[in-house]
This record gives C-alpha cells, structure tokens and sequence, in this order.
C-alpha cells in the first residue's frame, strides 16, 4: 500500500471522517485487502494509545504533579530557612575545642600540684585547684535529606566546609545514618531523614582506612 | 482581561521565553516570565511525564522517580529555567541526565550508546496481551517516535510535543507523527 495513500487516511481521520461520513476515506479503505486492514490497524492502535497513556489515568497523573510540585516548592521554602554554615562553623569551633582538651592532662583527683623542686619554687607548695573548664558540647550537624542530592556532592561541599576530606564526610555520614540509607546502600540517601554528621566516629581512624571503606561501600551498594 | 489569548499556532512558536499553556479548552501561549514558577514547574513536568514513560520503558514507579528528581533539581536551579528561552528542552535535558546517572548508578541499563538506550526493566507483566503487544511495538520505534506517539495518546497538542521534542519543525513534526502513527498500526496489524 502506497504511503501517500496510508497519510490521506490519516488527514481524513484527523479531520473526524468515517467511513459513513466520507466518500473519499470510504474509497481509499476499499481500495485493497491491505487499505482496509491498515485502516483496521490505524483505529486500533490509536484507540490503544489513548486508553494506555491518555485519560483519567492521564489526568490522575497531571493531579499527581500539581501536588507533587506544591509540596517540592513548600519543602524548599522550609529548608530554606535552615541556614546550616552557622552550625557548621560552631561546629568546627566546638570541635577545635575538645580536640585542644585531648592534649592537657589532667590528674585524675582533679588537681595539679607541682612535682619537681623547680616546680615547687615556681609554684609554691601549696597545691591549687585548676580553674574548672565548662566545655559545652555542640548541637551536632545536621543535613537535610532534601537538600542532598547525593552523598558524594554534600560531603564534597560539607569536606570543604569543614577542611575535612570527602571520604570522611562520607564515611561519618554513612556509618552514622545506615538506616537511612535505602537497602544501606550508600549511593540511596533517602530524601525524608535527616543526616547526623558525627566527627568523632573518624576521630581514631586513619585516613586510608576511611578511603577503603567508603570505596568498599561505592562498590558493593551495601 | 488576562493577558493570554489564543493566537496563531506559527506565531506561538516564533515566541521566545514561552511556552503552551492548556486554559480551559483553549491552548494559549504564556510568556514564562509572567506565570507563577509553581505553575511553569507542574506545566513542563506534565509535558515530560511521556518523555520519562519513555526513557523508563512504561515503568510507571521508575517515570515517577525520575519526575520527582527532575522536579527537584529545577527547583534547585529555577533561575536558569527561567531564564531559559526553551523552558521545556531544558527541563527534559535534566530529566535525561538524571535518567543517565541514576540507571547507571542502578545497573539497570544494558548500554547506553549514542542515543539508542536499552533497559532490562520490563514492568508490563500487568498490562494485558494486547498492550504488551502494543509496548512491544513502540519500543521497535526510535525514541522520538515513541515520544511523540506516547504524548499524542496522552492528548498532548502537537505544539506541545515540539517544546518536547525539541528542534523540529510543525511541518516535519507532523509528517514524522504520521509515520510513527503508520509503523505503529502496521507492526500492530502484523502482531495482533
């Protein structure tokens, strides 16, 4: 059957022709076995597109995307508000804070009393109590799962925050939130959680370590 | 009176920053400066939703993910589609990415070789014979076709479809329709 032929069929179609209202479709359907099996064709397999894709179930979709998009758009506007580099910064502070505490030793009766003759004169005798150190924890990070777009970027964007490396980042945000990880796989952060970033689970790990296991992680999506 | 009307079809297409909008029974052009982002946000993803079917082989779950995604990351940069003289092609460039990445990321795809994409995920097991008969056909089509195809049974206008589609003309458009719609009914009558 001749293309012309089969697009006339279609423009007659188009146009709202039937076989009953128009002389001109009836002719071309006629025309051969082939016309008329293609004509057949034509009403079937576009009924079946309309039915599949078109329709209440095409509406539902289109309702479905009004509220997905009011909801996307009021997340934002939530998440908005949240500035979290303030936090990040107490947190560095906060952190430098008791990394520096790590280093003074401090006797365990609670007071330091000098030891040496040199301290003795330096001192006097008399033992003293230390001035009492207050060191409050900080309210830990926290990211948001709708503002994580993949683990990869927010740690990238958090490791040069904090002048961490990215696979730290990672690491500390996946071992501190698996359950919020879909299957616990690591390339899955799930857009409803928040994500805790606990520094001092890397505190005792070396670096390649934390590498290697982030790399395990990627690998497995586990 | 609103500032939209109907106005010629070659005179909607000539204008820049704008996009097709459905009003009530008319279809009018909306100039994407002067529309609230929320609804240029659910109009273009609308338009994209066949695209996605398409992309995800008619895995409806898989189609909504990738919405959701895309949704996201306009919203994340609204400014460039705003500022966006092809609203659409823009939009459907993310919603492409994202598919890349997250079939990659998933081992889902088999290769992804110039444009020719090819997906392991079936998901017509509930759909009846005669539409899997229907599906199988369409994936004999290349992606346009099926895009257009799927968007015409959707009851997407064929002004519509080119913001999809991209850099066509209505003359070509429709020509290409025509014959997706033919190869359609002809692989359809060989199959059913």
């Amino acid at each position: 059957m001749k293309e012309d032929n089969q697009l006339k069929i279609l423009e007659l179609i188009d146009d709202g022709a039937t076989l009953e209202s128009s002389s001109e479709l009836k002719a071309l359907v006629e025309e051969s076995d082939e016309a008329t099996e293609f004509y057949k064709s034509i009403l079937v397999s576009e009924a079946m597109l309309e039915s599949f894709f078109g329709g209440e179930k095409a509406r539902q979709i289109d309702s479905k995307i009004d509220t997905l998009v009011e909801e996307k758009l009021t997340q934002l506007k939530t998440v908005s508000r949240f500035n979290f580099k303030p936090v990040i910064g107490f947190a560095v502070a906060a952190s430098l804070a008791v990394i520096a505490l790590t280093f003074i030793e401090v006797p365990s009766n609670g007071s330091i009393s000098p030891s040496s003759d040199k301290e003795k004169q330096l001192y006097g005798a008399t033992e003293y109590a230390p001035e009492l150190i207050v060191v409050e924890e900080s309210e830990p990070l926290v990211i948001s799962g709708a503002e994580m777009d993949t683990l990869w970027s927010t740690a990238s964007e958090i490791a040069d925050e904090l002048g961490l490396d990215r696979y730290e980042v990672m690491y500390v945000v996946y071992k501190g939130n698996k359950d919020s990880f879909i299957d616990n796989n690591i390339h899955q952060p799930r857009q409803d959680k928040d994500y805790f970033v606990d520094l001092s689970l890397i505190e005792d790990l070396e670096t390649q370590f934390i590498v290697n296991e982030v790399k395990r992680h990627i690998y497995c999506r586990c | 009176m609103e500032a939209i009307s109907a106005v010629s079809v070659p005179a909607k297409i000539r204008q820049h920053k704008s996009i097709s909008v459905k009003h009530s029974s008319l279809e009018v052009c909306k100039n994407i400066d002067d529309m609230p982002f929320k609804d240029l946000l659910a109009s273009i993803t609308k338009k994209l939703m066949s695209y996605a079917l398409m992309l995800t082989n008619n895995d409806e779950d898989d189609a909504w993910d990738l919405i959701q995604s895309t949704i996201e990351k306009l919203i994340k940069n609204r400014e460039k589609l705003q500022a966006s003289n092809q609203p659409v092609a823009y939009a459907k460039r993310i919603l492409k990415n994202n598919f890349i990445d997250n079939y990659r990321k998933e081992k889902r795809m088999i290769s992804i070789e110039a444009n020719d994409i090819e997906i392991i995920n079936e998901g017509l097991q509930e759909a009846s014979f005669e539409y899997q008969e229907m599906l199988k056909c369409l994936r004999t089509l290349d992606e346009t076709d099926r895009t257009i195809l799927m968007m015409l049974g959707k009851g997407h206008s064929y002004i519509e479809i080119q913001e999809v589609i991209g850099d066509i003309s209505m003359a070509n458009l429709r020509v290409k329709a025509n014959r997706a719609r033919i190869s359609l009914a002809n692989c359809m009558g060989r199959e059913l």
